[in-house]
């Protein structure tokens, strides 16, 4: 017989055989795709003849994004989790023969090559899934075209004239065959990765746990190993972002999820680089198991049918390392749910650490070897991974590799990386690519950063906590070319040596400059005074102008006077906050950036350049924290009224004047809820006409113009970045409401112990006429 | 021809077969019979290319056998536990073969599973025992291939359908020169069919030879001897292979021709004596009792 013919024999042969699964997969992408597409679209019937024109045209262009919505993103998740179930049903039931003896025996003394056979066992598995599928594409991209074509056509009898923003018949066809060539590698990824695992194990059991192993190994390893840093080594970075990308590419289960994930994304923010750079890497991947299955086909013995897993090495390898990983991961466990125990979480840990990695020891023995007697049979390797694992936990535990502490030689520093979204305006959320884009020379500020860095952790360990701190996320790249990464705690008293590297050129322009680029990418703006917010979430030509205006503005406060932006010079008196679809940006405007509250006034936006006016507001309000009840209660709101406002002196002698009872300025205000009084059964005072709230606070209202205007001095319209450790003590703040004479009302803040003793004693005043209220 | 040399195969620390050399020539029955757990299975699935050997060659007509359809093609595999299709029916084991092997006689198979009375539409599930070994046979002479590999095909096989089988067989060696490997324990039927047998043993080849000639080679003699030096000239000058006796009657397993046994009794002149043909399973007990597979140490 000629090998090909002796193929397409074998193929059709095979193909009898795997009816069911063609059957199975028919009905799996009739599903995926045009009945989910129909699903999908049919929420968009809308009686557009009862719309206006606009609302009509606009429901139209949405349906038509919606639909190519479906073939570039939707369709990632339907079909690639047919795909990903698919390829694990036809790798697992492809090749079923070598699962069972006297089967193995029948395929194995046929003549044909064992090459020949794999050949046809995958192309049929392939084929089997593909085959329905592309014609249920085919299918549905014919409903997408005529369904795009109908709305373009009913838009046009509505008067639509610029078909710039709608979907085209051939874009959509692109993104289709886009979203196909990645969940076709990620069906590859899986298929191949369970014909590996089927090629090296003897029954279905087997395959399934070595799947699992090496389709996530790696990713839940690292992971395991990420938290254990978090859990023990306090200057540890998780390292969340590309890192995860480039482990995923070692798992190729997780791997073929990222890919669908990718190419979802790439829909949604149109950079394709990603996916496709992915796509190919999966292709490549699925090649490499591919090849890999067969070499181990080709090799296999028939003799492992029924039996576990092949080669002592490879279920040597795989027994230790997921049982060090299910030994630290049970550690992680315990240590989590026994936070509550004080010293005996190390116990505990330990204890869960040994349960579970002694558990999932005795269990893969039990499943390689197919023998539930086998569960203790390799005592000595269980002992030494129990004890490796140990070890391992508690060198993390107690920091024996002197992570924490570390300090480098002063010469071996070649440059040091700073960044925390406290001291910037960006809005990351420490990435750690930040650190990457930094690169500050200087050996002297880096090194007196560094010592003093890690003399503030160990000042930490003594529970000797300063009053102000902040985290700090680190890179030092040595000499050798190593770069490490950490994030200590800075405490305020060592701010100078932060100051010093963050008053650099390099670290003002990567972290507080606004460049062109970062400009291209922005989306929206919004201000905010107080409560108030302007907002523009798309962005029109006027927006554009002013956030250029803005940002020129804020580059020259940054350049000309930093620390004004740096330290926060002056009262916070608005926030600027840039969304974009890069990175987003926050500005604080301090009295101090001149720059950049004359382009507030330049921009139009002039109430957002300038605390409020006297003029402008009617009254503020103090609150005491404390509810009518309480007060009814006997409690003394005024000791509160300290507390919120942080003045220690309980009796005042160092404050302002006391007001005389029944000052004009002081007025009892209470909020009113009749239901709740009169359920209480507390008697409404004679003097007031509707009962009082009695959860409503207590609160003092300030209308005398010139105590707003001593007030308004003080006050600051967003609290000061509790993290920021150049303040110089007053970063904590009490909250105090405007009510301004235009209706608006918003809460502004207080710096603690700036609020003048007067106010506290007024509160007294407040007290009284309450409870005369309430007839006590 | 199949040619094995120095063949050995083990599972873990387990040697099933073990340094295994033999000739298994066309045109001849080659019965293999072997004590429980001798190897015989292990040899037959290596001869059919289903085990890659741990050591040692097996050349069909001079090919590798292992992984090659070229060789494979001269070789059908009848296990002692043939897989058929789950639902499946004798119809679809004919398509499967017919697929792999070109000279398949579909005609031939239907002719031979009608007079078998095997419904060719019926799910093989729900075939008996023996009627899946007559589906496995009549599929093993229509494959067309030069070698037929028999593992405990004969058992479940009533004795109407075993002589139908044989008959077959001789048949087909007449015909086209069929070469029967036929692995089992009862020896009784291999007796009747086998014209070369090999006799394994702990993993090795106790002997190899037509059955004839091993016939021809080992004798059970029966005597009454007159004095206890005449047993020990016996027992010296023959090749003894086993010896017992009950009271003074002696009953002596011995090798070499009919005709020196003779000659050597005749000259002793014991009170009486006479020389009785072994059966197969006779030539199998002594055979593998001289290598310590001894009855009376497996019973006491």
């Amino acid at each position: 017989m000629t090998s090909r013919r002796c193929f397409f024999r074998v193929l059709r042969e095979d193909l009898r055989h795997k009816i069911w699964m063609l059957a199975l997969s028919t009905v799996g992408s009739l599903l995926a795709l045009p009945v989910a597409y129909l699903i999908y679209i049919s929420e968009r019937s809308y009686y557009l003849t009862k719309l206006p024109q606009d609302a009509a045209l606009r429901v139209l262009h949405e349906t038509a994004c919606r639909v190519e919505t479906f073939y570039g993103a939707a369709i990632c998740i339907s079909v690639g989790v047919v795909a990903v179930v698919g390829a694990v049903i036809v790798g697992l039931f492809g090749f079923r023969h070598v699962f069972q003896k006297n089967m193995t025996d029948l395929y194995h003394s046929l003549p044909v090559s064992r090459k020949t056979l794999f050949l046809a066992g995958w192309l049929n598995g392939l084929l089997i899934w593909f085959v329905p599928c592309l014609f249920n594409l085919a299918v549905t991209v014919v409903l997408g075209e005529y369904k795009l074509a109908a709305l373009k056509k009913q838009a046009e009898l509505l008067g639509n004239q610029s078909w710039e923003a709608w979907p085209s018949g051939a874009g959509l066809l692109v993104e289709t065959l886009v979203s196909m060539l990645t969940i076709l590698a990620a069906f590859l990824l899986v298929y191949h990765l369970v014909l590996l695992a089927v090629m090296l194990c003897g029954n279905i059991l087997n395959t399934l746990t070595v799947t699992g192993i090496i389709g996530v190994g790696t990713t839940v390893a690292w992971l395991i190993v990420i938290l254990f840093m978090q859990a023990y080594l306090d200057t540890y970075i998780e390292p969340f972002g590309a890192e995860i990308h480039w482990i995923s590419l070692t798992s190729p289960l997780v791997s073929a999820v990222f890919v669908l994930y990718q190419r979802f994304q790439a829909f949604l923010d149109g950079d394709y680089y990603v996916c496709i750079w992915r796509v190919a890497v999966s292709f490549l991947m699925a090649g490499a198991l591919w090849l890999l299955a067969l070499a181990v086909y080709r090799r296999r013995k028939s003799e492992l049918a029924d039996q576990g897993t092949a080669g002592k090495a490879i279920r040597f390898i795989m027994q230790v390392t997921v049982s060090l990983a299910a030994f630290h991961a049970g550690w992680l466990l315990f240590w989590y749910i026994t936070s509550y125990s004080g010293a005996l979480q190390l116990i505990w840990s330990i204890f869960g650490a040994v349960l579970t990695g002694g558990l999932v020891f005795g269990a893969l023995d039990v499943i390689f070897q197919m023998d539930f007697k086998a569960f203790f049979s390799h005592k000595g390797l269980l002992a030494g991974v129990l004890i490796a694992g140990l070890l391992s936990g508690l060198t993390f535990r107690f920091d024996w590799i002197g992570y924490d502490g570390y300090l480098p030689e002063k010469e071996e520093i070649q440059e040091i990386a700073i960044y925390s979204d406290y001291l910037g305006s960006r809005q990351n959320y420490r990435e750690r690519r930040m650190l990457d884009d930094i690169h500050i020379r200087d050996r002297e500020a880096a090194y007196a950063f560094l010592e003093s860095a890690v003399a503030v952790r160990q000042w930490d360990v003594q529970s000797e906590l300063p009053v102000y701190y902040t985290h700090i996320d680190v890179g030092v790249t040595l000499k050798s070319g190593r770069t490490y990464y950490r994030r200590y705690l800075i405490s305020s008293n060592d701010s100078k040596a932060v100051y010093d590297l963050v008053m650099t050129q390099e670290y003002l322009g990567a972290c507080y400059r606004i460049s062109d680029v970062d400009r291209e990418y922005l989306t929206g703006i919004s201000l905010r005074r107080g409560g108030i917010a302007y907002e523009a979430e798309k962005l029109t030509g006027e927006d554009r102008r002013r956030i250029d205006l803005l940002c020129d503005a804020y580059n020259r406060d940054v350049e000309e006077n930093p620390e004004a932006v740096v330290r926060g010079e002056g009262r916070l008196i608005a926030r600027i906050y840039l969304s974009g679809s890069r990175e987003s940006f926050q500005l604080t405007v301090f009295e101090g950036m001149k720059n950049t509250r004359e382009a507030l006034r330049q921009a139009g936006l002039a109430y957002y350049a300038d605390p409020a006016d006297t003029e402008e507001v009617s009254a503020i309000v103090l609150s005491s924290g404390v509810s009518i009840r309480e007060l009814a209660e006997g409690y003394d709101p005024a000791g509160n009224v300290r507390e919120i406002y942080g003045l220690t002196d309980r009796k005042g002698e160092n404050s302002g004047t006391p007001a005389e009872p029944g000052s004009e300025t002081a007025e009892v205000r209470e909020s009113r809820n009749p239901a709740a009084w009169s359920e209480d059964g507390i008697p409404a005072a004679e003097t007031v006409s509707e009962p009082l709230m009695m959860d409503g606070s207590v609160e003092l209202e300030i209308t005398d113009p010139e105590e707003i205007e001593e007030l308004l001095e003080l006050l600051s319209y967003g609290a000061n970045r509790a993290d920021n450790i150049f303040g110089n003590g007053n970063q904590l703040y009490g909250l105090v409401t405007i009510q301004e004479k235009n209706g608006n009302q918003y809460d502004v803040y207080i710096a603690k112990g700036s609020l003048p003793e007067k106010y506290v004693l007024k509160f007294e005043q407040v007290k009284e006429e309450l409870l005369r209220q309430m007839g006590r | 021809m199949i040619e094995i040399k120095n063949l050995s195969k083990g599972f873990g620390a387990v040697k099933a077969v073990d340094g295994i050399s033999a000739r298994i020539e066309e045109g001849h029955v080659f019965g293999l019979i072997g004590t429980n757990g001798a190897g015989k299975s292990t040899f037959i699935r290596m001869l059919a290319g289903v085990l890659k050997p741990d050591g040692g060659t097996i050349l069909v007509d001079g090919e590798p056998v292992y992984d090659n359809p070229a060789a494979k093609e001269k070789v059908f595999y009848i296990s002692d536990d043939q897989y058929f299709f789950r639902s499946g029916t004798p119809l679809d084991m004919l398509k499967l073969y017919q697929t792999f092997y070109p000279r398949f006689d579909g005609e031939k198979w239907r002719a031979l599973a009608e007079k078998a009375g095997l419904e060719t539409r019926r799910k093989i599930n729900t075939f008996s025992k023996g009627m899946k070994k007559q589906l496995a046979v009549i599929c093993g002479i229509c494959a067309g291939t030069r070698y037929l590999l028999c593992d405990e095909t004969f058992d479940g096989l009533d004795p109407v359908m075993r002589q139908a089988v044989k008959a077959m067989f001789v048949k087909e060696m007449d015909e086209r020169g069929l070469t029967p490997v036929i692995a089992s324990h009862n020896l009784r039927e291999l007796e009747d069919i086998c014209e070369y047998v090999g006799l394994l043993h702990k993993g090795g080849i106790l002997l190899e030879k037509d059955v004839e000639g091993m016939k021809l080679n080992i004798h059970k003699i029966q005597c009454v001897i007159r004095s206890e030096e005449m047993l020990r000239k016996i027992k010296n000058t023959l090749d003894v292979v086993s010896c017992e006796n009950r009271g003074s009657l002696y009953t002596a397993t011995v090798r070499g021709s009919r005709e020196a046994v003779e000659e050597f009794m005749e000259l002793l002149n014991p009170v009486f004596y006479e020389l009785l043909p072994l059966s197969l399973e006779e030539i199998f007990i002594s055979e593998t009792e001289a290598r310590g597979y001894d009855i009376k140490t497996l019973l006491f």
